[in-house]
């Protein structure tokens, strides 16, 4: 109906997790195995001209007699295959279960990367889940989230970081790390280098697992101090703060050497933030030669992509540009 | 004041008549191309209609192959989807969808129509429907189909629960108070917790009130559970009686059980299912009907003759009228005089009784703009119908001839609303806004 601009995002639910932490991954893979085998219940080559006395060919349709641990679905769907195939398949929920289900179904993926070096650690983890399961790497799009806060100057996107997130100065902005983490105030020292083990979450509680590791990943890698680390998230997303082009920057280098595939643009506050980004950044991006000036193609599948076979191991290429085919664009999806 | 008529267009399929997508200058493709949707919408919305209205089923239709092949309605829209898309086209008309309470949750309907409420502006209608497709249950897990009663006790919770959590937050819970940082007020929200035979509901819901309260109900309400729920539940009714006198008595029969349930009869439009030919002529519209039948092909058309006569029809003689002593069966027996009485009135071979059949045998107004309106001010005025729920024969003539035809020459009477004078569905059909259980006025 809308020309395929659609992704379809899966995401297990917070509310069984605790209940059901074995039990959910596996339902969440069969649920896309069933929705995977709807959208192909219909021939592909129905489309195109339609025979004089008959609306549709009977054989084309196939049921799909699905009967699986979790559900019973005969099928076929009653509508017909969509101009991309299926949707794309956007995922989020880095806990291992959410990984298991990236590795098999997922082609975007939504996730909190605060650095390159846990950007790498994840992205390796995924994809060679993804050659366990027999999928091609290269159908897997890393793009976590990202939060850019722009201003005239440095200092004064600093200044609209501490506004936006309602802490008013960097002493509140190290009040509320101090309250999110369960540090003392009376024993908190901002200047110290923060320990990684101290912020791991636990892989039980039932608030998302993957949102927590962000921190304690990116303090795995860096030597932090409180004061430095809330300059580098926000809401659990890498922060970029600076001038346009700092902010610019920032966006290239992760994306360059193939940490991130792209970015999940949260902007602060709408529209204004929106509008920013779009008329200060973008244009950045694009006389860099990394973003496209216009829509490539008309399904959002158009805009990424994926191979549609195996060409050859992942491993073997090392080149950027041969390994992400995206014709130095960098998909920023907001 | 003098009564007026509501219209809506029964629009999934676009045409009931499985000859429609064949009729000259017909769209073959009307029933699954958007931009067509959308272009009969707005002329909807230029005639003033009520609202578009979107049945839905839960599987490929259950028929036999040979008769699935030659279906434009094998593959439709899903109706919130369609019905979002068509909210940012138009700004008027009403949007109903149909949510089967079978193979649904109510939280997931109370959420979507909400939604689909706030972003038409007051719109959105919700058609309750118990789904009577049994290849439905073989798409949900269940080897076989939920039994009817139990299918309408599940109907009549699953109401409650909807509507408790439509009522989840007063009119006035969001404040959006910039100064003091309070977007609501937490003693107008209400946790509805319901426990019933049935479900199991926290709730509340995560959307504000609707525009319009609750959106309103529709109901087929032709079985007698359906017109006991529609009696205690629907706003907006579209059964299809086949003449003025049984739509009279179904217009009696619902009303007269709203009393009992603590409701306003005047709470109620009933808009029974019509196909409306149109010609210059009353003869000019019965040859494009016939014409129309005749595009039914044979084999589908016996397979439909034989399924009301309740004796296989394969064998008449397709050119002669029905043969004499058809022996009797249990089956349907109300269903085999109908055919007998309409093979007589109207002289119809076995192949054109069969097309008849197969094509589309429910109600139809078939003549000029003339005969049609006073067809449709008897109807009105003997309490047979508060209007019509529009079944075109064919797109996009069929469809143009009502609005561009039909609708001046009801306005002309003084019949129908030469302009909207509310702006949502409520307001269109008279029905007042339900207060919230939870938070009176």
């Amino acid at each position: 109906m809308d020309y395929g601009r659609i992704g379809s995002c899966c995401k297990i639910a917070h509310r069984c997790r605790s209940l059901v932490n074995f039990t959910v991954s596996p339902r969440a893979i069969e649920f896309l195995d069933v929705a995977k085998k709807l959208w192909a219940s219909w021939d592909p080559r129905r489309e195109g001209e339609v025979p004089p006395d008959r609306f549709w060919d009977a054989s084309s349709a196939r049921t799909i007699d699905h009967e699986g641990q979790f559900f019973h679905v005969r099928g076929p769907l009653n509508v017909p295959r969509s101009p991309q195939g299926h949707p794309v398949i956007a995922q989020a929920g880095a806990s291992e279960g959410g990984i298991e289900l990236a590795a098999r179904h997922g082609e975007i993926i939504y996730c909190n990367i605060l650095s390159r070096p846990a950007g790498q650690a994840f992205t390796k983890k995924v994809k060679g889940k993804a050659i366990e399961v027999g999928r091609d790497p290269f159908a897997i799009r890393i793009v976590p989230g990202l939060v850019a806060i722009i201003g005239e100057t440095r200092e004064e996107a600093l200044r609209k970081h501490e506004l936006f997130s309602g802490t008013g100065s960097e002493d509140g902005l190290l009040a509320r790390f101090a309250k999110e983490n369960g540090i003392d105030p009376a024993t908190f020292d901002p200047d110290a280098v923060l320990e990684a083990e101290r912020f791991v979450p636990d892989q039980n509680r039932q608030w998302a697992v993957g949102m927590g590791l962000g921190l304690s990943d990116l303090l795995t890698h860096e030597k932090l101090t409180a004061r430095q680390a809330v300059r580098r998230s926000e809401g659990h997303h890498r922060l970029v703060l600076g001038t346009p082009e700092e902010v610019a920057d920032q966006i290239i280098d992760l994306w360059q050497d193939g940490t991130v595939d792209g970015y999940t643009l949260q902007p602060p506050r709408a529209p204004d933030d929106i509008e920013e980004f779009v008329e200060k950044v973008v244009p950045i991006l694009q006389d860099r030669g990394v973003y496209p000036r216009e829509y490539e193609g008309r399904t959002i599948r158009d805009r990424y992509p994926f191979p549609t076979r195996i060409e050859q191991d992942w491993r073997d290429r090392t080149d950027r540009n041969e390994r992400c085919p995206l014709q130095g664009s960098l998909p920023v999806s907001i | 004041m003098s009564k007026t008529l509501h219209l809506t267009a029964f629009m999934r399929p676009v045409s009931l008549h499985t000859g429609a997508w064949r009729y000259p200058g017909a769209y073959a493709d009307a029933n699954f191309n958007f931009g067509h949707l959308k272009s009969f919408i707005q002329k909807l919305e230029r005639a003033k209609f009520d609202a578009f209205f979107m049945a839905d089923h839960l599987a490929v239709l259950n028929m036999p192959v040979e008769a699935l092949k030659r279906s434009h309605t094998v593959t439709s829209f899903e109706p919130f989807t369609l019905l979002s898309a068509l909210a940012a086209v138009t700004d008027k008309i009403g949007l109903a969808a149909t949510a089967s309470t079978t193979f649904d949750e109510p939280y997931h309907v109370a959420r979507r129509f909400a939604s689909l409420d706030h972003i038409s502006g007051g719109r959105a209608a919700w058609n309750i429907v118990t789904t009577s497709n049994p290849d439905a249950a073989r798409n949900f897990g269940l080897s076989e189909h939920v039994e009817h009663g139990e299918r309408y006790q599940r109907a009549r919770e699953f109401f409650d629960v909807v509507t408790g959590l439509w009522d989840s937050f007063a009119d006035d819970a969001i404040i959006r108070d910039q100064e003091s940082g309070i977007f609501f007020d937490p003693e107008k929200l209400h946790v509805l917790d319901h426990k019933g035979e049935e479900f199991s509901v926290r709730g509340p819901l995560n959307i504000a009130r609707p525009v319009q309260g609750w959106p309103v109900i529709v109901q087929a309400g032709q079985s007698e559970p359906g017109k006991q729920l529609a009696a205690e539940t629907a706003e907006l009714v579209f059964a299809a009686p086949r003449d003025l006198a049984t739509a009279k008595a179904l217009y009696a029969d619902i009303k007269g059980r709203m009393p009992a349930a603590g409701r306003n009869p005047a709470h109620l439009k009933i808009l029974p299912a019509a196909m409306i030919v149109i010609g210059d002529s009353v003869d000019e519209a019965k040859a494009k009907r016939a014409h129309l039948d005749s595009l039914v092909h044979y084999d589908s058309a016996i397979a439909s003759l034989s399924i009301a006569l309740g004796h296989d029809a394969s064998g008449f003689d397709p050119d002669a009228p029905l043969p004499d002593n058809i022996p009797d069966t249990n089956a349907s027996k109300s269903g085999r005089a109908q055919v007998l009485r309409l093979a007589e009135q109207e002289k119809l071979t076995v192949r054109q009784l069969a097309q008849r059949y197969g094509g589309y045998a429910g109600l139809a107004l078939i003549g000029t703009p003339k005969t049609i309106a006073d067809e449709m001010e008897t109807w009105l005025n003997e309490e047979a119908s508060d209007g019509f729920t529009c079944v075109f024969p064919f797109l996009p003539q069929g469809l143009d001839d009502v609005t561009e035809k039909l609708v001046p020459e009801l306005q002309r009477r003084g019949l129908f609303r030469k302009d909207y004078e509310g702006s949502t569905l409520r307001e269109h059909l008279g029905l007042s806004r339900p207060a919230n259980r939870f938070f009176p006025a």
